[in-house]
C-alpha cells in the first residue's frame, strides 16, 4: 500500500492521553491512505478516535494528548518527524483544516477580513492589500453574499452557516491539497447543513482538493465521498468503496450502524434495530474485539483476539473473526454456545472502570435493559 | 390514572383530543439600556394551533430557532403564553390558578434534550425519579422507593443503581434517567424535546424505541420535538413543520412525506441527506437560499418568502392562513393549489452548485 500515488498515508498510527485514571488509547493502530482529488469518509461515534485521528495528522493533538506511534506520510516525508517549524509550513497551507464549531475557531475581536488574510500574509507573504484582495475571493468563492462589504464584520454579525464559511474560506486561503473537514455542519440546521455540502463537494470539483470528511452521519457520507472508514474504540473496523460500505458492510458494528438509523424515504418500520449497550472505555485494554460485548455474532475467539483488517472482498477490508454473510446472529454477551460471557472481559472492565464509573454501568446495564426488562 | 393500556394503533386515532392549543402566541420582550425598556420583541410562537388525539404522537419539526421548544414549553406553561389558550383534557391550562395548575401536571409532563443538563448532579438517581413524587405528596417513603425501582427497571436501568450520581452514567443512560422522571407520575401526556439529539447514533435508537414501547404500555400521547425529519417520519403519527414562530403545514406523515404541500416542507426534506450512496446520486436536491430570518424581525406577509423559489408579489404583502387542503392536511401557503397542479415536489427548481450565492429575496425563478 505504500506506493508514492498516494497524497496522504498514515501507517500505525497511535495516539494517547494520560489522564488522572489512565492512559485513556484514542487511537490504537490506525493505517489508511488518501489519493490526491479522493474523498476519504471517517465514520464513528463520539470517542471513536475520528477527531484524534485527525489532529494527529495535523500535529494539533491537545495537551495531554501525545502521538505515541505510527507514521504519517505526506509529500514524502514522515510528517511526525518534522519539527514544528517545518510542520507549520504544511499545516494550514497544504493540509488545512475545519472544525464542527465555528464560533470558538474565530477570534471575536478581529473582523472577518483580518482573518483570512493573516494566513495569507504569513504563509504567502502576500501585501495587506493583495491579501484583502484575495479574502474577498474567496469569501465570494464559499458564498458569502455582498462579500465585500461584509469583509469588515466581525464573527457575531454572521449566521452560524456563514461562519462555517469563513471557516471554509480560511482553509482554502492558501491552496491546499488536503482539506480536513472534521464534523462541518453537525452544528448547522439541515438547509444550512445542505447548503454547506454543496459547497464542498462544488469546491473539489473546482480545486482539484482531497478531502477527509469526518462525522457521524452516514447520511452525510452517502452523498460526498468515494470512500468510508468505519471506526470503532480506536480502531479502523472497515474500509470499503462507498457503496460497498452501505450495500454490503462486512464488520457487525457497520451493519448495527445501518440497521438502527431510521431513514427518510423508507416508512416507518415496526422498530429500529438498536446496537446494545454502549461504546467502550478507552482506558480499558482487555484482549479481544472491543465490540465484542455489543456484538451479535461474536464468537469465543473475540474474547481472545482483536482481529485486524483483512481484505473480504475487493477494495474492501474489514475487522472481523466472523463473516457476517453467513453467522447467525444472537443476543450480544452471550457466546454463540449459549453461555454467559461473565468471563474475563466482563472482570477487567469492572476493575479497570472503577475510577471512571461511566463505563461500567454502561457496559452492565443497557444489554439488561434490552433484554430482561420484559 | 395509568389510561387504560390502549394501544397506538392508527385506529385509536379516532379518539378523544387530549390537547388543543389555540392560537397560542409567546413573545419575548428584548430590553436594552440602563432602564431596561422594552425595545423589541422575540416573535418565538406566533398564534399557532393544533391539536392531539390520545395515544398519538405528534411531531414537531422545524430548524433551530422556529419556536418548537418554546411551543412545547408553553403548552406546559413553563413560559406563562403571551395569548392563546391551551386545552389539556378539556381545561384551559392558560387560566388556571397555582394549585390547579400543578395538579394538572401530573398529567403532563417533559423530557429534555440535554441528558447532562437536566439533572440534578448532587442528587442520587434514586432522588432524582422520587422527587416527582414527592412534590405531589405521593405515597410514604417505602412506597416511593417501591415505585423508583419499578421506574427504573421500566426505562431499562437495573434497580440496584438508584444510588449513584448521574456523572456515573451515559448520555443514553441519563436520558433513560429523564424519562423514568418523566414516567414517575403516570402522565398521560408527554413533551418529547429533541430526546436523542444528544445521544450517540448508536444509542437513538435504544431510546426511541424505548419511548415507543412505553407509549404502547402506558398508552402516552406525545409532542415529539424534534429537527431531525428521520426521526419525526419514524416516530410520528402526525407531523406538524414550523417556521419562523408559524405552523405552515400540518398533516399525517405518511402525507407529509408522500405529498408535502408547502415549499419550506419540500426544501426540507429534499435537505436531509440519506445514508445509500445510490440514492443520493439520483436525488435532486433543492438547496435553499440564504438564512432563516430572525424572529425579532420576521419578514412581512409570508415568513417563508425571502427564501421561497416559488414566492410571489401577494406573498410579500399578506401573510397566508393555515387552510384546509383536504380533511387531513393543513398548509399555509398562497401558491399550494398552483404549485401542486404544477407538479409539486418535481415542480422544483433544480440545484445549480453555489446556487446558494444569491442573497436572501432574490426574485423567484418562472
Amino acid at each position: 500500500m505504500a506506493d508514492a500515488g498516494h497524497l496522504l498515508e498514515v501507517r500505525d498510527l497511535r495516539t494517547q492521553f494520560s489522564m488522572r485514571d489512565g492512559v485513556v488509547q484514542a487511537v490504537r493502530g490506525v493505517s489508511f491512505h488518501v489519493d490526491r482529488g479522493e474523498a476519504l469518509g471517517l465514520v464513528g461515534e463520539s470517542g471513536c478516535g475520528k477527531s484524534v485521528t485527525a489532529l494527529s495528522i495535523m500535529g494539533l493533538v491537545p495537551h495531554p494528548g501525545r502521538v505515541v506511534g505510527g507514521e504519517v506520510w505526506y509529500g514524502g516525508r514522515d510528517q511526525l518527524k518534522l519539527s514544528e517549524a517545518e510542520r507549520q509550513k504544511i499545516r494550514g497551507n497544504e493540509i488545512a483544516m475545519i472544525f464542527q464549531d465555528p464560533i470558538s475557531y474565530l477570534n471575536p475581536v478581529m473582523t472577518i477580513g483580518r482573518q483570512i488574510t493573516e494566513p495569507l500574509e504569513i504563509h504567502r507573504g502576500m501585501t495587506h492589500r493583495a491579501a484583502r484582495k484575495r479574502a474577498i475571493e474567496l469569501m465570494e468563492l464559499v458564498g458569502i453574499p455582498a462579500a465585500a462589504s461584509r469583509v469588515d464584520s466581525y464573527p457575531h454579525q454572521y449566521s452560524g452557516g456563514m461562519r462555517q464559511r469563513v471557516m471554509i474560506a480560511m482553509a482554502l486561503s492558501c491552496d491546499p491539497k488536503l482539506l480536513i473537514a472534521d464534523e462541518p455542519t453537525t452544528a448547522l440546521d439541515v438547509t444550512i447543513q445542505a447548503q454547506i455540502l454543496e459547497l464542498l463537494q462544488r469546491l473539489r470539483a473546482e480545486l482539484g482538493m482531497a478531502l477527509i470528511l469526518i462525522t457521524h452521519d452516514l447520511g452525510v457520507v452517502a452523498g460526498i465521498v468515494d470512500r468510508v472508514n468505519v471506526m470503532y474504540a480506536g480502531y479502523i473496523v472497515e474500509t470499503a468503496p462507498v457503496a460497498d460500505t452501505f450495500r454490503d458492510p462486512r464488520h457487525p458494528y457497520s451493519l448495527g450502524l445501518m440497521a438502527s438509523i431510521p431513514r427518510l424515504d423508507q416508512a416507518r418500520g415496526d422498530r429500529l434495530r438498536p446496537i446494545q449497550g454502549a461504546p467502550p472505555d478507552l482506558i480499558d485494554t482487555s484482549a479481544g474485539c472491543p465490540f465484542q460485548p455489543r456484538c451479535p455474532y461474536a464468537a469465543p475467539v473475540c474474547l481472545e483476539d482483536n482481529p485486524t483488517l483483512e481484505l473480504a472482498a475487493p477494495r474492501h477490508w474489514t475487522a472481523c473473526w466472523v463473516d457476517v454473510r453467513n453467522a447467525p446472529p444472537h443476543e450480544p454477551g452471550e457466546a454463540p454456545t449459549g453461555q454467559p460471557t461473565a468471563g474475563p472481559s466482563a472482570a477487567a472492565r469492572t476493575t479497570s472502570a472503577t475510577a471512571t464509573g461511566a463505563a461500567s454501568p454502561a457496559a452492565a446495564a443497557a444489554p439488561t435493559g434490552q433484554g430482561g426488562s420484559r | 390514572m395509568s389510561a387504560a393500556a390502549s394501544t397506538t394503533t392508527p385506529g385509536a386515532q379516532a379518539e378523544e383530543e387530549i390537547l388543543r392549543v389555540d392560537h397560542l402566541t409567546m413573545f419575548f420582550p428584548i430590553r436594552q439600556g440602563i432602564l431596561q425598556r422594552r425595545t423589541g420583541w422575540v416573535q418565538a410562537v406566533d398564534d399557532v394551533s393544533f391539536s392531539i388525539r390520545r395515544g398519538e404522537t405528534l411531531g414537531l419539526v422545524g430548524e433551530s430557532g422556529c419556536g418548537k421548544s418554546t411551543a412545547g414549553r408553553a403548552i406546559l406553561q413553563l413560559y406563562k403564553p403571551t395569548a392563546g389558550s391551551v386545552f389539556f383534557e378539556g381545561k384551559d391550562l392558560t387560566k388556571m390558578g397555582t394549585g390547579d395548575l400543578r395538579r394538572a401536571r401530573r398529567h403532563m409532563q417533559i423530557v429534555f434534550q440535554d441528558p447532562y443538563a437536566s439533572l440534578n448532579s448532587r442528587l442520587t438517581i434514586g432522588s432524582i425519579v422520587a422527587e416527582p413524587l414527592e412534590i405531589h405528596h405521593l405515597g410514604d417513603a417505602r412506597e416511593r422507593q417501591r415505585r423508583v425501582n419499578e421506574l427504573l427497571e421500566v426505562v431499562g436501568l437495573d434497580p440496584s443503581m438508584a444510588s449513584r450520581f448521574p456523572h456515573e452514567f451515559s448520555g443514553g443512560q441519563r436520558q433513560r434517567i429523564g424519562i423514568a422522571r418523566a414516567l414517575a407520575l403516570n402522565p398521560s401526556f408527554i413533551v418529547c424535546d429533541e430526546p436523542i439529539s444528544a445521544l450517540d447514533v448508536s444509542i437513538q435508537a435504544q431510546v426511541i424505541n424505548l419511548l415507543q414501547e412505553l407509549q404502547e404500555t402506558y398508552g402516552l400521547t406525545y409532542l415529539f420535538i424534534a429537527h431531525d425529519l428521520s426521526v419525526v417520519r419514524h416516530i410520528s403519527d402526525r407531523v406538524a413543520v414550523m417556521y419562523l414562530g408559524k405552523i405552515v403545514e400540518i398533516t399525517s406523515r405518511r402525507e407529509l412525506y408522500d405529498r408535502p404541500l408547502h415549499p419550506y416542507t419540500m426544501a426540507l426534506l429534499s435537505a436531509v441527506p440519506i445514508p445509500d450512496p445510490e440514492v443520493e446520486r439520483k436525488r435532486r436536491r433543492m438547496i435553499l437560499t440564504g438564512d432563516v430570518p430572525s424572529p425579532v424581525n420576521p419578514p412581512k406577509g409570508c415568513r417563508f418568502n425571502t427564501r421561497c423559489p416559488f414566492a410571489q408579489p401577494l406573498c410579500r404583502e399578506e401573510e397566508p392562513p393555515l387552510v384546509q387542503a383536504d380533511a387531513t392536511h393543513q398548509v399555509a401557503c398562497h401558491l399550494w393549489d398552483v404549485i401542486q397542479a404544477a407538479g409539486g415536489t418535481r415542480a422544483l427548481p433544480v440545484v445549480s452548485a453555489g446556487g446558494d450565492t444569491a442573497p436572501a429575496g432574490t426574485p423567484p425563478p418562472a
